[in-house]
């Protein structure tokens, strides 16, 4: 008998064993998706395109599909455990290892067979697919790329959890303690960086939490944590990925065999087959349990100085329980959970100086920054100073909400560095403060990301004491901080501009512009956004707001050439400064004047919210405000509405005061438009300005509509309280 | 010119631990060929451990086994020439008779399909039945038939006889005769029960704490040591008897002696009728007698484990 034909006879015997998953998967694959196609392919109608509607058929058999995600995965589980469980019986093992057949064989024959049992059932879904979807709708390439793309990506994501699967098997001899051996392969790096994580956020007061360290760390430790590519496929596939995911699925398949080949048939039964392995997962699972129960003990007593008694005992208690647990399991044995005690007290050991180290920043993180000649480029974000404006980046067929740190990319580091050594002292007087439990306020958040030479990034959010313009001016009025900082405005095509909305309060025009004034618009405003001074930024509060409408439609097109972009419309907003002259000019050759006041007409009422701001008594709350103001508004009562607001130890309260109907013009002349301070002049503390409220008749059924302006602190009120 | 490979299975200074106790320690033995070997001891005496080892299933951590002058361990040309059928046999799921004669068919290449159906005929055994059915008894019987038709040169049976009646035991016993005197057949059958391996074994070894304490021809056992029972006229004809002969044991009732002996079974008689006591009888010696006698002799009180 030839080797090749014993190894068939074997394949075919082994199938016969395993009939069952042959029938499941067959049932799993080709009856939801074509009674699914069927079902669409009945319902299609003119209200669709037919590319929608393409998208539509093709979405359960795409990369993205999150069913045939969950096939896989339990596809991969059961093929694992049918074709090597049998290592988990002695009987079995006996029977298997006795024939005359080589282990490399045996694994061949089993490993192969499992991938036939998934593959070609799925193959003949797609296959059925294919004929439904060219007979049904129309079958483009895009279609039959999409489907050969989630195929690669579903086939290859099941290879991977798949081969894990059968390393954890080999691993250990009893099926519960290989669900247990499995959580822990797939899980127990992206536990320890979640904790580590944790750790950062509440130990670190520059832990940057935009940094996305968590997933840029399990990026780094992708080969440690192998759901990884699979999960990252899944979400957003990548062919760099998939090709290291294909090398890494090989080197387990080799290593699979190895460990297989090695493990010894006692195996059958233990709880763990390798006894090497035995200290490697109880360690880093005991580390991590005190590590986790510590800082539940002190988050739950509420993470304050006091607590680090109490974290220290959950540490304690953390690494005891999993101990004992673990050697339970392990020696199936009650009995013996304490055995080891050792190692048990060295874990306590480890985790608690880990637990101290953080605490203390023992390596001074928070006062950590690159030297100068280490730094290739940063970026800054500051958080605040566009008010509610958000920055938008366009990747692929996707608009994302992002940070300036996304989009920037700061290469003058000599301008930036003074400004960053600042706020690191700023933020080191914050936390002493902080420690002795000071309230403060006044402090803006600024986050900051050091690009290195070695091509690392460094990710700070630091506590800049006010603007700290002076520093500050230097790097923004570069032009790579406003190319980063409104980065749709530097970055989307001018063309995909199709209309903008300009407002001033009730004055609002919609404009919709040709190729040629969408072309001019955006050059103008990326010049005036360029030269603005980080002074008039600061100070000077807008004249208008404009609302950009990006629409690609153009791009749409493209996709079906297989372009980058995919059907896009979104929209944003800018706020336009004095200094913007010529996009005013622009705004005002088509009709939007902002500076044109509008006329209200049955104005009811007119008031002003005057903000009081004391300390714990009302009458230091009087050193704060007007002298002749307090008496009035203690003199006229019937006009004060009291709003008061407590934080730790401040009190606010807002006064509110009537306007008399022969003052509605003069104060109104003094108003600006409410919106104009949220979109920028960050520089309005919350109570740099009085609010007015102005009540206008609605409509015929007696209602009214309330209009919010401000008026800055410096206008000159007291008209107000002539007598 | 090319050398004979010598036909046997060898174990040589074979030890296997599990979890820090030793199940085999240092163990050296040969079966030969053509033989029928049993291998007896008491429970943990390691004959299963030995027998997975034989069979290629266990590494041994120390010494190596060799079939055939041929490692046997991931050694599929030494394995195609065992076959193992465990003390607690796996059968295919829902797998009948005829599956597992399938399965054995694609990984032993010289296995007897024609001669296994006529067997299980033969032993009024369902071909189509699932063997889950099957009593403990049939699923032996299954196992034995699936051995001998597995075409290999030594059949591994670990406890096989335990659960088969009388008459199945004779039935099997003639399938080994047969499958040793047409192609030489090596059974080598493990039992914690002499009786069971008395009437069957050519060759017995005795394991015992991990440890063979003795490896013998059942013939050359028998043929070497005597039961005598003598009835003397005076202790001194008595001690004259015992001091001219290798008196392994001695026990007396009244004045009925029982003697076991070693020697040649003619020389022995001679001696003890030159003495010409009242009465004499030459006994046949049980397995278990003689294994009891031996094991005195190298050291081992069996008696003491017994009380």
């Amino acid at each position: 008998m030839t080797s090749r034909s014993s190894f068939f006879k074997l394949m075919k015997e082994d199938l016969r064993q395993r009939l069952w998953t042959i029938v499941l998967a067959s049932i799993v694959f080709l009856l939801p998706v074509p009674i699914y196609l069927a079902m669409q392919l009945s319902r299609y109608g003119d209200r669709m395109s037919m590319r929608e509607f393409l998208f539509r058929l093709t979405s359960p058999l795409e990369a993205g599909s999150l069913w045939l995600a969950l096939v896989t995965l339990c596809g991969a589980l059961i093929c694992a455990v049918s074709g090597f469980g049998y290592l988990f019986s002695k009987k079995k093992v006996d029977f298997f290892h006795a024939l005359p057949v080589k282990k490399e064989k045996l694994f061949a024959v089993r490993y192969i067979n499992g991938v036939l049992i998934y593959a070609v059932p799925y193959l003949l879904m797609l296959l059925i697919s294919v004929i439904m979807i060219a007979f049904g709708a129309e079958l483009s390439g895009e279609v039959m790329w999409r489907l050969v793309k989630g195929c690669i990506v579903h086939g290859l994501g099941f290879l991977t959890v798949y081969t894990v699967l059968i390393l954890c098997v080999t691993f250990v001899g009893n099926i519960v303690v290989f669900f247990a051996v499995s959580g822990w392969t797939f899980g127990i790096t992206a536990i320890a960086l979640a904790i580590y994580n944790w750790f950062e956020s509440s130990f670190f007061e520059t832990f940057c939490y935009y940094q996305q360290a968590y997933e840029q760390r399990l990026h780094d430790l992708r080969f440690l944590c192998p759901g990884y590519f699979y999960v990252s496929a899944v979400s957003e596939p990548e062919a760099g990925l998939l090709i290291q995911q294909l090398v890494y699925t090989v080197v387990l398949i080799g290593l699979a065999l190895v460990v297989f080949k090695v493990r010894q048939s006692e195996g059958a039964g233990k709880a763990i087959a390798f006894p090497v392995l035995k200290p490697i997962i109880r360690v880093s699972v005991e580390i991590l349990a005190g590590a986790l129960i510590g800082m539940m003990f002190y988050e739950m007593t509420g993470g304050a100085s006091g607590t680090l008694g109490w974290m220290l005992f959950g540490a304690v208690l953390g690494v005891v329980l999993s101990h004992m647990l673990i050697q339970s399991i392990f020696y199936f044995d009650v009995r013996k959970c304490f055995v080891g005690k050792a190692s048990m007290v060295a874990c306590i050991v480890v985790t608690a100086v880990f637990t101290l180290v953080m605490r203390y920043d023992v390596f001074g993180y928070d006062r950590y920054m690159p030297k100068r000649t280490q730094i290739e480029s940063v970026a800054i974000n500051m958080h605040g100073l566009d008010g509610i404006r958000s920055n938008q980046m366009v990747k692929g067929n996707h608009v994302y909400w992002t940070s300036d740190l996304e989009t920037m990319e700061l290469s003058a580091v000599d301008a930036a560095y003074p400004y960053l050594k600042v706020l690191v002292e700023d933020t080191d007087i914050y936390s002493e403060k902080i420690k002795k439990n000071r309230l403060e306020s006044g402090y803006i958040n600024v986050d900051v990301v050091y690009h290195l030479k070695n091509g690392k990034s460094v990710y700070r959010s630091y506590k800049s004491n006010g603007m700290r313009e002076d520093l500050f001016a230097g790097v923004f009025e570069t032009k790579e901080y406003k190319e980063g900082h409104y980065n749709d405005i530097y970055t989307v095509p001018s063309d995909w501009l199709t209309a903008i909305t300009a407002r001033y309060a009730m004055n609002t025009q919609e404009m919709r512009l040709s190729m040629t004034e969408r072309r001019e618009f955006m050059q103008v405003l990326r010049k005036e956004l360029s030269e603005q001074t980080l002074r008039e930024k600061l100070h000077t509060l807008p004249v208008a707001i404009v609302n950009l409408q990006y629409d690609n439609t153009a791009g749409y097109e493209l996709l079906d050439s297989g372009e980058e972009f995919g059907p896009l419309y979104f929209t944003n907003e800018i706020a336009i400064y004095p200094s913007f002259t010529e996009t005013l000019r622009f705004l005002k050759e088509r009709g939007f004047d902002p500076e044109k006041k509008y006329v209200w007409t049955g104005l009811e009422s007119m008031h002003i919210e005057f903000p009081m701001e004391f300390y714990k008594y009302p009458e230091e709350a009087a050193d704060l405000v007007p002298e002749a103001w307090v008496e009035e508004q203690y003199s006229r009562t019937e006009y004060i509405e009291w709003y008061p607001m407590t934080t730790s130890d401040k009190e606010w309260s807002y006064e509110q005061v009537l306007v008399a109907p022969e003052n509605f013009e003069r104060v109104y002349a003094l108003c600006k438009w409410e919106e104009l301070y949220q979109y920028g002049a960050p520089n309005y503390s919350s109570y740099g300005f009085y609010t007015v409220s102005l009540d206008v008749p609605s409509d015929g059924y007696n209602t009214q509509e309330r209009y919010y302006f401000i008026i800055p602190k410096e206008a000159d009120l007291s008209f107000l309280f002539d007598k | 010119m090319e050398q004979e490979v010598k036909q046997m299975i060898k174990a040589e200074n074979v030890s296997k631990r599990f979890d820090g106790i030793t199940a085999v320690d240092n163990i050296t033995v040969e079966i030969k060929e053509g033989l029928v070997f049993g291998m007896v001891g008491t429970n943990g005496a390691g004959k299963s451990t030995l027998l997975r080892m034989i069979a290629g299933v266990l590494k041994a951590d120390e010494g190596i086994i060799m079939v055939d002058e041929q490692p046997v361990y991931e050694n599929p040309l030494a394995k195609r020439e065992v076959f193992y059928i465990s003390d607690d046999a796996y059968y295919l799921n829902n797998g009948t008779p005829v599956d597992m004669a399938d399965y054995y068919g694609a990984v032993y290449d010289r296995f007897n399909r024609k001669r296994y159906i006529e067997l299980l005929d033969q032993l009024g055994l369902p071909l189509s039945r699932k063997i889950s059915t099957f009593s403990k008894g049939m699923k032996k019987q299954v196992s034995i038939l699936l051995g001998v038709c597995a075409g290999t040169k030594y059949l591994l049976c670990d406890e096989t006889f335990d659960g088969l009646d009388p008459v199945m035991r004779q039935a099997v016993k003639s399938i080994f005769a047969k499958e040793i005197t047409e192609r030489g057949l090596t059974p080598v059958l493990a039992s914690h029960n002499l009786r069971e391996l008395e009437d069957i074994c050519d060759h017995v070894g005795l394991l015992h704490k991990g440890g063979v304490l003795l490896s013998k021809d059942l013939e050359e056992m028998r043929t070497g040591i005597h039961k005598l029972q003598c009835v003397f006229e005076s202790e001194e004809q008595r001690d004259r008897v015992v001091l001219g002969l290798e008196v392994v044991n001695k026990e007396q009732r009244g004045r009925l002696v029982t003697l076991t002996v070693r020697g040649n079974a003619d020389e022995v008689e001679a001696r003890v009728a030159e003495a010409n006591p009242v009465f004499y009888e030459m006994l046949p010696l049980t397995l278990e007698e003689i294994f009891i006698s031996e094991t005195e002799v190298a050291g081992y009180d069996f008696k003491k484990l017994i009380l």
